[in-house]
Order: structure tokens, then sequence, then C-alpha cells
């Protein structure tokens, strides 16, 4: 009886931890998704209000929904609050500073944290709709890296838990 | 915040110990001149300073720095809060308004549209960062010239470039919308075009003009005077530097509404008034109660006339 409890847990716990990995791969691509809608409203609050970059990133970090607020909104703004505090830091190291914290609670790849550590270098544009352009680039870049996540995901998906359920069972009847 | 920190907040971090000297030079610095590969020039009390590599003012081009494209367009990125696209009208104006109320002017390669009006500025190469000044109470001796019982006249400032037509104008706004002992405050509304007047950044006056003063910022004076009569109902309105018939006939429009006038223009004396045609409808009816003509002497502004509708002295070289 003991053994076949013991069976059975082992198998839940298989189970669990290839479900656990799926989540992790599936919360990978909700914060692509959310960077894609950042991008999307940076790029609409400079096309429409003509507001400079620090109010650009303030105003989409309090538009990002509530679930993603704790994490992308909140970075952004800070990064918007900072850039007008007067203390005279660049763009770049308070992009730095801020997206590197905020993606190391991330589960995003290494080229992905890379595109969005380059942001700074698309803020140059003398005109509202190059700029509006070169924000929507990112976005595109964040779709991009969604969508093939998210495709990579469901194969991954099946992988893990055809694997974990066989780990389980082998490690069931090894019990047994 | 004093002045001199609102001068060094106009520089990136990383630069600012270069720049710490220039800002504590407070209220003698009128203009730093920042143009790539070229050394960088300051105007302080009149006179013509360089900058050390080390932040030192000397009197001596043989050591002054020379500003990388670099640094430049660092300075300018700092100013513009990374977001030249939010500055496009201004730039395509040739100007930047900055934070603390500092107009930057700037020149480059001018991108002209197919009618030929100016598109944009690339390439910018030079920055003049004009260092506004308040000069409270300066207007205050002119006040009994310029009001006849509680009614102000229409008033023209007339005075060369960099004399401080905009500074003695901001003061009399300022005092005509706080009241003084002369007369109590009135609403006056500002159409600053070139945000010089208020100094507005975001829209909120950098400057003090007055706790009743409505300001259009960045509004072409036409259009913007005709808001203000419309909208806001000022008993006084003021502009800078009027320069064309359109002008003009905006501000008969205005006087017609029974608001009284500040205007200031270009100009060296009131004769030279004169020869300018755009204006003589209002010259020729009258329209301002007092000219005040303004000159150097060394390196200071003075008022050196006020003259009545007449052209008669009031005060100064004959009077």
């Amino acid at each position: 009886m003991i053994a076949l409890i013991g069976a059975f847990l082992t198998m839940a716990g298989a189970v669990g931890a290839g479900i656990c990995i799926c989540m992790d791969r599936e919360g990978r691509v909700r914060q692509l998704r959310s960077l894609e809608r950042a991008f999307e409203v940076m790029a609409g609050e400079i096309s429409y209000s003509r507001i400079s970059l620090p109010e650009v990133l303030k105003e989409t970090g309090e538009k990002m929904p509530a679930q993603d607020f704790e994490a992308i909104g909140a970075a952004l703004c800070r990064i918007g609050d900072r850039l007008c505090d007067g203390s005279g830091q660049d763009v770049e190291t308070v992009w730095k500073e801020e997206m590197e914290g905020f993606l190391k609670q991330t589960k995003l790849a290494g080229q992905e944290k890379e595109l969005v550590l380059s942001f700074p270098s698309a803020v140059w544009f003398l005109d509202g709709p190059r700029q509006q352009a070169a924000v929507l680039a990112y976005a595109q870049g964040m779709r991009e890296a969604a969508c093939l996540a998210q495709k990579k995901k469901q194969e991954e998906n099946r992988l893990t838990m055809a694997l974990s359920l066989a780990c389980g069972a082998f490690a069931a009847i090894m019990l047994l | 915040m004093q002045r001199w920190e609102e001068v060094i907040r106009l520089f990136p971090e990383h630069l600012r110990f270069k720049w710490r000297q220039v800002a504590q030079q407070g209220e003698g610095l009128q203009e730093i001149r920042l143009r790539a590969q070229r050394p960088v020039i300051l105007y302080i009390w009149g006179e013509e300073w360089y900058l050390e590599e080390s932040g030192r003012l000397i009197r001596d081009p043989a050591g002054a720095m020379v500003l990388s494209k670099e640094e430049l367009n660092q300075i300018l990125k700092h100013i513009c809060r990374y977001s030249l696209y939010a500055y496009e009208d201004e730039i395509s104006k040739g100007y930047v308004s900055a934070d603390g109320g500092f107009r930057v002017g700037v020149s480059g390669e001018v991108i002209v549209n197919p009618d030929g009006s100016v598109k944009n500025i690339r390439y910018i190469s030079s920055l003049n960062i004009r260092i506004a000044h308040e000069a409270k109470g300066v207007a205050v001796p002119l006040l009994p010239w310029l009001y006849e019982g509680q009614t102000l006249k229409n008033t023209l400032i007339i005075s060369p470039p960099g004399c401080g037509k905009t500074t003695l104008l901001r003061d009399i706004v300022r005092l005509v919308s706080d009241g003084s002992e002369m007369a109590r405050g009135q609403t006056v509304g500002v159409v600053d075009e070139r945000s010089e007047i208020a100094g507005c950044f975001q829209g909120i006056p950098g400057n003090d003009v007055g706790s009743r003063t409505d300001v259009l910022d960045g509004c072409p004076k036409i259009e913007g005077m005709m808001m203000l009569l419309r909208s806001m109902a000022p008993k006084v309105v003021a502009v800078d530097e009027l320069g064309s018939a359109q002008d003009v006939h905006a501000l008969e429009q205005v006087l017609k509404c029974g608001c009284s006038v500040l205007a200031t223009i270009h100009g060296a004396s009131y004769e030279e008034l004169q020869k300018k045609t755009f204006l003589k409808p209002l010259l020729e009816e009258k329209a301002f109660g007092r000219y005040l003509i303004l000159g150097k002497r060394g390196s200071c502004f003075l008022v050196e006339e006020v003259r009545d509708e007449n052209g008669r002295f009031l005060w100064g070289q004959a009077g």
C-alpha cells in the first residue's frame, strides 16, 4: 500500500514538475506580449501627444495593465522619473540600470534582453513619424519573439510533459 | 532653485564639472555659444570668455576647450530630454525651449519643404544658450510714465538686439499683473511666440510674470492675440518683437477691443521707427502713448529715452 502511494506521489511530482516548466514558458510569452504592448503604447504617445520621452515612459508605465504594472509598468515609471529629476543622468545609463533589474525577474532569452536594452539607441529622431516607427520596430521585435516563443512553447511543452510522465512512470516502476 | 543650479541642469551629469564655474557667474552670464569642433565662447557682463578643459574661465582663446561633435550632441540630447521629435516645431523655427526658462538657439543644415519653408534642421552644429534673466524691479522707476490714472498707456519698447527689451517687458508685465503703487493688478495676456517672455516649460512659466497673467506659449502672435481676446478677456496684451504688417493688423484689433498693449520692436531709435512702413498705421493713429527706447552704456543696459505719443521727450536726452 505504502509503495503504491509512493509510486502515485512520484508520478504526481514528475507531472507537477513538467507543468511548472510549461508554465515558465507561458510566463515568457506573456512577458514578451507585455513588452510588445508597452512599446506600442509608447509609439502611440509619441505620435498622438508628442510629449517628451520621460513623460512617454511615465504615461506608458501607468497605462500598463495592473498585472503587468508591478514589473514593466513600474520600471518605465521609474525611468521617466529619473530622467526628470534633474540629476542629469543620460537615458542609456538610466534605462540600463532599471531594465536590467526588471529583466532579471523575467524569463526572457539573452537575445530578447539585448533587444530591450538596446532601446536608447533608437531615440534620436528629429521627427515624430520616424521616432514612432523606430519604437514600433521594437514592438515588432517583441511580437516576433513572442510568436516564436509561443510556437516553441507548444512543441517543448508536449516533449516536457511526455518526458515528465515517462520519468515519473520509470521512477514509480522502480519503487514498486 | 538658484539660477546657477538651473544653468548647471542644462548639462548632462558627466559634463557638469566643466560647467560649474560658468553657471556660478549668475546674473553676469548672458550667453553660452557651443559650436562643434570650435572653442566654447561665453558672454559674461558683455565680455567674451573662453572655457578651459578643466572648467576654468580664461580670456585667451589659445587654451580654450574645443567642443567635440559628440559632446554637442550629448548636450542637445539632454536639453531636449532625449526627445528631439517633441521639439520638431521649435527646431524648425531655430530654437529649443529648455527647463528653467532658457532659450537655446540652434543652427545646422536646414531641410526645406518643396514650398520653400523650413521643415527642420539636421546635423545641428551650433547651440546658443541664452540665459534668461529676471531683472525684477527694473521697470518700477518707469511706472509713473506708463500709467494715466489707473489706465496703462499702450507702450512700445524699442531696442537693438541684446539690450534687454524682453527683460524689461517681462518686468512691466509682472508689475501690471501683480499691481503696484500706481495701479491695482490687472489681467494680462502674453503671447509668447518664442517662449522668451515667460520662459514656459511644458506650459508653466519659468519666469515670474505675475499672478494675473495668462501665457499662450509658442503661439504665433497674430493667432495668439485673437485667441486671448476671445477666451481670456485680458485687460492688457503683451507681445514681443513686432515685425510685420500682419502683427500690426492684429494689434489694431486688440486696441479696438479696448485692451492696453505692451509690445517690443527691434530698432535703435525713435527716428528709425518712423522708417518702418508696416508700423505707419499705428504711428499715424498715435496708438502708442509711450515709447521706451533702450540702449547700452558699457556693459549696462538702460532706458535712454521715454517719449509720448507725439514723440516728445518725457525723459532722456532732451527731457
